[in-house]
């Protein structure tokens, strides 16, 4: 399963599942409204490939390597 | 009656509490922390601005601050504020706080870019289905705003037993299956309420070009230099300016004023030269506060985390920590207070604690002199490794403390990217003049005493008898007793070199003029002092305690502020001097042995 952080700019997929180990950064993130199925845009990428922006549901939002990795997603 | 503002982050929070309250507002801090706190009075209502949250289930020290505040019974409104461009994640919030069943409003706002981004809210629907009052506020008019101040004040708004039984959260469930309902009835119940066309923003324009993959980081250092030249050249020049038109009134006032000779020293030179340091201080400062604001509000300084963060994750620090270093080098007292934009508390203490580690503007004609008059020609090179050794030791330093002093496991960036917005001036000026207010304060009184103290200490001697010559002064005196920690540098006129020091905590100008007078002016190579330091070891050990000592008071006594703890304080003074020493010390016998 592909994740997040291997997506190129431009790139649409569906949230599938969500791996993040640590209990605060799991919720925070379904708090923000990263939900199964829920459908995310790759709109840059920082230098050296640290950091996403990403753009889901109204908003965007920056996320770093860690997180990006540990969500699977499925390419549209 | 007491109102609080709430909202997730750059939603639009601190605009409409500026526009509420005008100037009749102040900043403080929350009880233990550095975390802000923004008060202000609308007629006989207090607002209070709270930081920006997600939901009640605080994430950071600033949710946890906001948490612990919407518990308060005193509060009798709540106003959540909506970036009517941005609702989803707003709306969770809402549902959140329906739960707790007090007095609630919502405020939309950002209607003048609604239609420039195809956005449409059908706020009476939205109100009906919530049973909550809704009020739509532009910043470009006051009409709107008028009538959110008049409901509030005369107390017209929808109140709690009107709200309507949305929460539907009294079922047992858990955190998950919650979160997941909420953004189930938030799909269902409010967004079709909610209209918008797929369209490029201006924001999505500005970001091609800012965010660009090959430029962003020119950009970023473009950002920088500009920040740099306003600050430091338009502030540092009208500083310089009130500084010395200062001088001028104090020589003037001294030739003047009836008193004797020691009183004379004591109003002038102890008390009025510190006040006007501080005050001069002020045009900088504004500068400052106004630009953090203005990088904070436009939505820029979330792009710079973006952009810089990759760069400085792996020593633990965030893209935010970049703006004390690179000010530092200009003034560590402005630098300090910039570190007010890192969030995360352990991250900002880390900071604080290695700003000083960049030469200051004060301290590089020192470096330039002594590194001209010891290695001549090879100068250049010499302060070329300084300030590699510099970004050296604050990034090794960094890795340290954050990892085991402070034990932080911040190694993720987890942030919301709001739209690009013009601030208006009112809200910048206000932020500025009240974070100076603030400034003062805070150290006004502190760099006083502290001031009294080191003048007391240069102008008597231990017999508490008035002299004219520092060398019979306790400072000389305690120079003397300390003189060792120099003597294996720079022999026996070391204690001149370690009164300078002491002296140099005033400003660090006077290091050089105090060292002249100390060895009677046999400056240059001709005297001792100078004589030892033409060792190639002696000099650059020299050069480097120069550059990692602690600095002036003015920036010793923010610091201890800004950390909020004497314990930390007292443990970064330690770590300072001690780093300075051994590492100084570390190059002279190293030198000794290779040279």
């Amino acid at each position: 399963m592909e994740t997040l952080y291997t997506m190129k700019v431009h790139e649409k997929a569906k949230i599938k599942k969500i791996q993040v180990t640590d209990q605060a950064q799991y919720f925070r993130l379904l708090e923000m409204g990263f939900l199964l199925d829920t459908l995310v845009q790759v709109k840059f990428i920082a230098p050296r490939r640290k950091n996403m922006i990403l753009s889901i549901r109204d908003y965007q939002i920056c996320l770093s390597q860690g997180i990006l990795s540990q969500i699977e997603v499925e390419k549209l | 009656m007491r109102v609080a503002l709430i909202g997730n982050p750059n939603v639009g929070k601190s605009t409409l509490f500026t526009r509420l309250t005008k100037e009749k507002q102040e900043i403080g801090n929350y009880p233990g922390v550095t975390i802000e706190k923004k008060k202000g009075w609308m007629g006989e209502i207090e607002i209070e601005d709270l930081p920006g949250i997600y939901s009640l289930v605080p994430f950071t020290k600033e949710e946890e601050i906001t948490c612990n505040e919407l518990e308060r019974e005193d509060i009798d409104l709540w106003v959540q504020v909506i970036d009517a461009t941005t609702v989803e994640r707003s709306f969770y919030l809402t549902l959140s706080l329906m739960q707790k069943k007090k007095d609630l409003l919502l405020v939309f706002t950002s209607a003048d870019r609604m239609a420039k981004e195809g956005v449409t809210i059908d706020i009476f629907a939205i109100e009906e289905k919530l049973g909550i009052s809704v009020f739509l506020i532009s910043n470009q008019e006051t009409k709107s705003i008028e009538k959110l101040k008049k409901a509030i004040i005369e107390r017209k708004y929808r109140k709690k037993k009107e709200q309507k039984n949305f929460a539907l959260l009294n079922v047992k469930m858990n955190r998950e299956e919650e979160i997941k309902t909420r953004y189930r009835i938030i799909e269902t119940h409010l967004l079709p309420f909610f209209k918008k066309e797929k369209r490029i923003t201006k924001s999505d324009k500005i970001d091609q070009i800012l965010l660009h993959p090959y430029f962003s980081l020119f950009f970023a250092f473009a950002f920088f230099l500009f920040f740099f030249f306003l600050i430091f050249l338009i502030g540092g020049n009208f500083t310089r300016f009130l500084m010395g038109k200062w001088d001028l009134f104090l020589v003037n006032l001294k030739s003047q004023l009836p008193l004797t000779f020691w009183v004379k020293e004591l109003c002038v030179e102890g008390i009025l030269r510190s006040v006007g340091t501080i005050l001069c201080f002020l045009p900088e400062l504004f500068f400052l506060f106004s630009f953090l604001a203005l990088l904070e509000k436009s939505g820029y300084m979330a792009r710079l985390i973006f952009i810089l963060d990759g760069y400085l994750r792996p020593f633990s620090l965030s893209g935010r920590a970049l703006i004390p270093f690179l000010m530092s080098m200009s003034c560590t007292v402005p630098a300090l207070l910039s570190t007010r934009t890192i969030k995360e508390e352990s991250e900002r203490k880390s900071t604080l604690f290695l700003t000083s580690f960049f030469p200051c503007s004060a301290k590089l004609p020192l470096l330039l002199f002594f590194s001209t008059t010891i290695f001549k020609e090879k100068a250049l090179g010499v302060l070329v490794s300084l300030y590699f050794l510099s970004f050296l030791f604050v990034f090794i330093g960094a890795s340290f403390l954050q990892r085991k002093v402070f034990k932080s496991n911040s190694s993720f960036l987890f942030l919301e990217l709001p739209s690009y917005q013009l601030p208006s001036a009112l809200s910048i000026f206000l932020d500025a003049k009240n974070k100076c207010k603030d400034f003062i304060k805070k150290v006004f009184s502190l760099i006083l005493v502290g001031s009294f103290i080191l003048w007391f200490l240069s102008s008597f001697s231990f017999q508490l008898s008035y002299v004219s010559n520092i060398e019979d002064s306790m400072l000389a005196g305690i120079g003397k007793y300390f003189s060792f920690l120099f003597r294996f540098m720079v022999g026996e006129s070391s204690w001149a070199l370690f009164v300078s020091f002491l002296e140099g905590m005033l400003a660090k100008e006077q290091i050089l003029s105090s060292i002249q007078m100390l060895t009677h002016g046999e400056y240059y190579l001709s005297s001792s002092l100078f004589s030892f330091l033409q060792n190639k070891d002696a000099g650059y050990a020299f050069l480097i305690f120069l550059q990692f000592s602690p600095p002036c008071i003015q920036s010793l006594i923010t610091i201890c502020k800004e950390l909020r703890s004497r314990r930390s304080f007292f443990l970064y003074f330690f770590l300072q001097l001690s780093f300075a020493f051994l590492l100084s010390y570390l190059v002279f016998f190293i030198g000794r042995c290779i040279l």
